[in-house]
């Protein structure tokens, strides 16, 4: 009881001062209250001074199990502080994220296009992918192969089979870097641009001639990094997929090294154009993409990623070309989705030829193949466009590229083929889905986007080779020389703009 | 005066948009209706305290003098009528509540509403859950994953917040189920209707 009186003694004291029985308001009656000049905090820090030096007894043990009690607390929470408490979240619309967006290359090269530029690299990959069983085939991209990814080539498992029928499925670029200036430090080697671009293919690869057997389909996963000079200049259209001396365009042998036997110059490293200057394989298969599973789609309801220069852009194509208009655009849109959208659940793509470019040609070869080696077939029924808008115009001198978001909608499944067994999808049920969808014209093409199936520069009947050209005259004409056609499909999460 | 939210005819009007959306769409449309989402306790306790001080600085400072008993019973009994005030007033209950703290609360009740009614089963994924808080004001919009595309769609964003804004302004039932009318245009082109579509949910006001 004492001891209770002594904690006490200090607050009954405290609740004492100022003292009286009753309350008066107004003016400075109310500083009268006896807590005023105190509160609870300084009433027990007086009550632990007191403690501390007239009771030592109680006031020292008291104090270091106080002290004892914070230090735990404190260690607690640091150590929560660290944890995460979050499972896994919902996948979010990507951060923006250091521009990956090629055409900013054009800044330091002006011919520089990015529908010239993945004609080039899907060209290079198949190439070079081509030429990895015969040394003195790879010696002969030296100006486009740096040593290390000769190598690397060469040494791919298994050594020297024959490659043949590479396909691209995609192509992604996962890192670029374009320096400030162009200018060079004195004495010092350019500066240089670098793309690192990854890479989904599947190819036909034999085994070694001394040991003749059966072909093995490989799908691969690569990583490819390409560099150049920041001074170095595009190639026009006509020379950028010829794989001759970047210098002088004689043809390039194996001859020389590094060197150009007609110029005299060393023509690797990026020195007159992009070379790939590393390889790794980040996976290689023989068993095709799962295509059974009923993959959720992602990102669809993300807001539409629209580029900040899309309405200056779009004015000056429409200005320069009246013919542009979004009706045109719509009805060509329609003509291409159909087209391309029957000839796919045909699983033959002759029908959608004449639409789409060499590189989404090959891209969906890529998965019908992948299909008919699987058995399965993906049918699309009633598929139709419910809405789309432009969000995105490149413009550069060899080409304009025009990006759309599509929302679309159909029954859309896969049945194994022998059986008609449904594996995934719904046959009941409409899928509504969106994607961006990138048009390509030649930047002189001028005129309404046609929506009949007429060849753009004959006018006969179209029918058109897998090579993209006109069976009647013999124009190419799915490299976007007439008319937009289709060269890119995205997904909704991995389009970033 | 504002019509209350939820009558007999209201409910009518109700079922008969979710009818009418359905019958172009393969979309299977829910409405809920809740007069409040969530405890509001904390409304009422802050107003109850709010109303405690006011009455202790009163008992202290005013002019007139008052025995330590009233001083120590006056500002519990005013802060507990307060308190009883504020969890019969939504008025005060929604002015004590932030506005962000009342909307995540709303889409938070829309997706367990939208777990609990299943609407979340439907053969084609396509269910779409509009839930309505009378209280807040607030209605939130949940779909699956077959109408998740949507979202994205400037008619559609246009659609849903023409709703959101009728909540907030006090339209009744009636007027809101005009509203969501116009929903069905948009579903009819993206999820047509087929001929062996059945009604896999309820159409009344759950």
């Amino acid at each position: 009881m004492g001891f209770l009186l002594l904690l006490l003694e200090p607050a009954m004291a405290l609740a004492r001062a100022g003292g009286g029985q009753s309350y008066s308001g107004g003016g400075s009656g109310g500083s009268g209250g006896g807590g005023g000049d105190g509160g609870l905090i300084w009433l027990l820090i007086r009550l632990w001074f007191w403690l501390l030096f007239h009771h030592p007894v109680i006031g020292v043990p008291l104090t270091i199990v106080l002290i004892y009690a914070f230090v735990q607390y404190q260690k607690r929470h640091a150590t929560a502080k660290g944890q995460s408490w979050d499972s896994a979240p919902p996948k979010e619309p990507p951060a923006p994220q250091a521009s990956r967006d090629l055409d900013g290359l054009r800044t330091l090269d002006p011919e520089f296009s990015v529908v010239l530029f993945e004609d080039f690299a899907y060209a290079l990959f198949a190439r070079a992918h081509e030429a990895r069983s015969s040394e003195r085939d790879l010696e002969a991209l030296s100006p486009y192969l740096s040593a290390a990814s000769r190598s690397h080539l060469a040494q791919r498992r298994p050594v020297g089979a024959p490659v043949s029928n590479v396909v691209v499925g995609a192509m992604r670029v996962v890192a670029l870097s374009i320096p400030p200036a162009t200018n060079a430090a004195p004495g010092g080697p350019p500066p240089r641009e670098v793309v690192t671009l990854e890479f989904e293919a599947n190819m036909t690869v034999g085994l070694p001639v001394e040991k003749p057997g059966a072909e093995h389909t490989h799908y691969v996963e690569e990583r490819w990094r390409l560099e150049r000079d920041a001074t170095v200049q595009s190639k026009p259209p006509e020379k950028a997929l010829s794989f001759q001396c970047p210098n002088c365009g004689a043809p390039f042998g194996p001859e020389g090294g590094d060197r150009c036997q007609y110029c005299g110059q060393v023509v690797s490293g990026g020195r007159f154009d992009w070379s790939v200057e590393s390889i790794d394989l980040i996976r290689m298969e023989e068993r095709p993409p799962a295509l059974t599973s009923d993959v959720q789609e992602v990102g669809t309801n993300w807001p539409t990623v629209f580029h900040p220069r899309l309405s200056a852009r779009w004015a000056e194509l429409v200005r320069e070309d009246p013919g542009v208009t979004t009706e045109a655009l719509n009805a060509r849109l329609q003509l291409i989705y159909g087209e391309l959208n029957a000839a796919w659940s045909r699983r033959d793509l002759g029908g959608a030829r004449p639409y789409v470019s060499d590189g989404l040609f090959d891209y969906l070869q890529y998965w019908i193949t992948a299909y008919e080696k699987q058995g399965l077939r993906n049918v699309l029924e009633g598929m139709r466009i419910v809405e789309w808008k432009t969000v995105k115009i490149v413009r550069d001198r060899h080409y304009d590229a025009l990006t759309v978001r599509l929302w679309g909608s159909g029954r859309d499944y896969t049945v194994r083929q022998a059986t008609g067994d449904v594996v995934t999808g719904d046959p009941k049920h409409d899928r509504f889905y969106s994607e961006y969808w990138t048009l390509i014209r030649g930047a002189n093409v001028k005129g309404a986007p046609r929506a009949d199936k007429n060849c753009p520069n004959c006018g006969a009947p179209l029918d058109v080779n897998m090579a993209g050209q006109c069976e009647h005259c013999g124009a190419k004409i799915t490299s976007g020389e007439f008319d937009w056609v289709l060269s890119k499909i995205e997904q909704d999460d991995s389009y970033t703009g | 005066m504002a019509k209350p939210f939820l009558t007999p005819e209201s409910k009518t009007a109700l079922s008969e948009a979710v009818r009418a959306v359905e019958s172009c769409s393969s979309a299977e449309l829910v409405i809920a209706v809740r007069h409040r989402t969530g405890s509001y306790l904390h409304a009422d306790l802050l107003f109850g305290i709010l109303a405690g001080i006011a009455a202790l600085a009163f008992l202290l400072f005013s002019p007139w003098l008052f025995a330590p008993l009233w001083i120590l019973i006056d500002p519990v009994v005013i802060g507990v009528l307060a308190g009883l005030l504020a969890a019969w007033s939504s008025g005060l209950r929604r002015s004590f509540t932030p506005l962000a703290l009342r909307r995540q609360r709303v889409e938070t009740a829309a997706r367990s509403t939208f777990v609990e009614r299943r609407v979340h089963g439907t053969t084609g994924r396509t269910g779409i859950l509009l839930y309505v808080s009378v209280l807040e004001r607030e209605a939130a919009l949940v779909v699956d994953v077959g109408v998740e595309a949507l979202a994205a769609m400037d008619g559609w964003k246009g659609a849903v917040a023409e709703i959101e804004t009728a909540v907030r302004n006090k339209e009744d039932g009636v007027a809101v189920a005009a509203r969501i009318r116009g929903l069905a245009t948009l579903l009819s082109s993206a999820l047509v209707r087929g001929a062996d579509d059945i009604n896999e949910l309820p159409d009344e006001v759950c």
